[in-house]
């Protein structure tokens, strides 16, 4: 039978939870399985939906600032606004210029002077 | 002289016009790649056949989301797709997947984006109306029963298989039997046979064609003077099967803001076997599952939505048409097959065209017996519906009989003369590609057979006859050919003249032989 990348993640939440302890051998077997079950392709796609199940059951929402420097917006901050515990990641892109690129979940607030500047060549040049 | 006030006037009001504040984006990520699909993770409101752009780095690639599931999309990457990798940022535009469309499209090389590819100028998109590819057909309230012809210029076709505009007309047959003849045939008439001021503009869309045969078309349709009112969408067999997929639904889209505008349009899809199977290869690849001969589920409703987008729009509406004239190759005159089945029983009739008849010389190929036009008899002119309604009669009559015939049995005067007539009219219905008759020709040419002028010459003869009878007619009785055509039928007056005039051509004519 054929597994999604899905069920794969869900089962191996389930197996983590139930023995934390074991983790290591849990992880084993669970790939030994996965390697029997010929479904190594799909390696990158289980772990998106391991990590999109982990932050499901944790309550927490993942968020992604992209500016010219790090420490743009702080962890706290960004939870008063969005009212959601968060886990926050930065990365330092100096290509953006000025501002930031704040992503939530499936949102993306782009305030980049990149941005702009590419608005303005497109407005300009068509 | 450069107006430098007025050039800063406005780029001031261009950048002041801008929302430079910060933008809401509905985003996702490539999280699996590969032949020409791509499973993005997010982008949980996408809505089916939305725009999507690939974040590839300088220019973004474009892709359109097909598969909407739980935890994920699934989309087609409609440009280069090996620049499109895991991880990368995908951005919903909240559009629906279009194509612009204006005056300016015609005369034109487009692809199934509407993007030309004839090396033409870019269009000015900003000034030209954007239809979506994928809509709902027009209902019933805003529809009118078919009742103008559409002269294809073929004989055999108008009267006996008449089209009119708004119908949906299948052209069926083996490879090389002249399919695509037809519809070019069709498509050159339309510069010949103009009514109500402008000619119906023509859409031909090329799917999964040869290069070099689109070509060959373009340029036919060029030196014909056809390109003038005609608009090429082409989706080769090098393109991407999403993009074959699409080029049906752009020629239609494209039509249907023609038949809004209140005008006539034609769009010819050559063809719709090969469309099938580009579309069964996108969703194999979005893992959709097959059907019969590996279909998808849905390829019936793929075409039956494409074709009904064909309509005759009632006066209130504009009073438009979207004529179409869907091609289907079969394997070994094979009808009975998955798509031909499907197609035959979507459309208002089918031309058939049979690669015996083919070798044999009969061109068009057409067979007559299983060739069928559900709705075109009632937009056929009077004229043509007075002489061809005889003339179907008596080839029908002359197939039953030929094959007794064949039998070698002693037959009467009677069928002797029904056998020689219908050799005469079969031999009348032969025409060269490119050679249009215009419909008051045709009735004349018609009306000499089943009158019984032809009775009396040889059937190697008959299209010589033919030849110089309308050039006659042209010549010496142009009132006639004129009266035939503003009256549309044959009333008693010009019944008779036309009498006279033929027999007039006939005295000389077996003078001379």
């Amino acid at each position: 039978m054929k597994y999604t990348p899905s069920q794969y993640a869900t089962t191996l939440y389930d197996l983590l939870e139930e023995n934390p302890k074991k983790q290591k051998e849990t992880v084993k077997a669970f790939a030994q399985k996965l390697v029997a079950n010929g479904s190594v392709k799909d390696l990158r796609a289980i772990e998106s939906a391991f990590v999109r199940e982990w932050y499901d059951r944790k309550g927490i929402t993942p968020v992604t600032v992209t500016a010219g420097e790090s420490g743009a917006y702080t962890k706290k901050e960004i939870e008063k606004i969005t009212g959601k515990e968060i886990e926050l990641t930065e990365i330092k892109d100096p290509g953006v210029g000025a501002g930031a690129r704040i992503r939530i979940g499936d949102y993306q607030i782009d305030n980049t002077l990149a941005r702009r500047l590419s608005d303005l060549t497109s407005a300009l040049t068509k | 002289m450069i107006d430098k006030a007025g050039i800063l006037q406005q780029l001031k009001e261009e950048i002041t016009g801008l929302t430079t504040g910060p933008r809401l984006e509905h985003v996702g990520t490539v999280i699996k790649v590969g032949d020409g699909v791509a499973e993005i993770q997010g982008l949980s409101s996408a809505m089916y056949s939305e725009l999507l752009e690939f974040q590839t780095g300088a220019a973004p690639v474009l892709g359109m989301a097909l598969n909407l599931e739980e935890h994920s999309v699934k989309a087609v990457i409609l440009g280069d797709k090996d620049k499109v990798q895991e991880g990368q940022t995908v951005k919903g535009t909240g559009n629906i997947l279009s194509v612009a469309v204006s005056d300016a499209v015609i005369g034109r090389v487009i692809n199934a984006l509407g993007l030309p590819v004839d090396g033409g100028p870019a269009f000015k998109t900003e000034s030209m109306k954007r239809y979506p590819l994928e809509k709902i057909a027009p209902g019933v309230i805003t529809r009118k029963g078919v009742n103008t012809p559409l002269q294809t210029g073929i004989k055999a076709i108008d009267a006996m298989i008449p089209i009119g505009r708004g119908q949906r007309e299948l052209i069926i047959g083996d490879r090389q039997t002249g399919k695509t003849a037809i519809a070019i045939d069709t498509i050159i008439n339309q510069g010949k046979d103009v009514r109500g001021g402008k000619p119906v503009v023509c859409i031909y869309v090329a799917i999964g064609q040869k290069e070099s045969k689109v070509a060959q078309i373009v340029e036919k349709l060029k030196t014909t003077g056809a390109m003038e009112y005609t608009i090429v969408v082409t989706a080769p067999a090098s393109a991407p099967a999403p993009l074959q997929f699409l080029a049906p639904f752009t020629g239609a889209a494209i039509g249907e803001y023609f038949m809004e505008q209140g005008r006539d349009a034609l769009v010819v899809y050559d063809d719709l076997s090969k469309h099938a199977v580009s579309y069964r290869e996108v969703s194999l690849l979005l893992r959709r599952p097959p059907g019969r001969e590996a279909y998808p589920g849905d390829i019936f409703y793929l075409h039956s939505r494409l074709l009904e987008r064909a309509a005759k729009l009632s006066k209130e509406y504009g009073g438009g048409s979207l004529t179409a004239l869907p091609i289907i190759e079969t394997q070994l005159s094979d009808v009975s097959a998955y798509i031909p089945t499907n197609v035959i029983s979507i459309t208002d009739g089918q031309i058939y065209l049979e690669p015996e008849l083919f070798y044999q010389g009969t061109r068009p190929a057409l067979n007559v017996g299983l060739s069928v036009s559900r709705v075109g008899s009632s937009a056929q002119t009077k004229a043509m519906k007075k002489v061809a309604g005889t003339m179907r009669l008596e080839l029908a009559q002359y197939r039953e009989l030929a094959a007794f015939a064949q039998f070698g049995q002693e037959l009467d005067a009677s069928t002797k003369q029904k056998l020689e007539r219908g050799k005469r009219l079969s031999e009348l219905l032969k025409q060269d590609q490119y050679y249009h008759v215009p419909f008051e020709e045709q009735v004349a040419s018609i009306y000499s057979a089943v009158r019984g002028l032809l009775d009396k010459v040889e059937v190697v003869d008959v299209r010589r006859f033919e030849k110089e009878l309308l050039a006659f007619l042209r010549e010496r009785h142009s009132n006639v050919l004129k009266n035939i055509r503003t009256a549309g039928e044959l009333t008693k007056e010009i019944d008779a003249a036309l009498h006279a005039a033929v027999e007039d051509f006939g005295k000389n004519y077996f003078k001379k032989t």
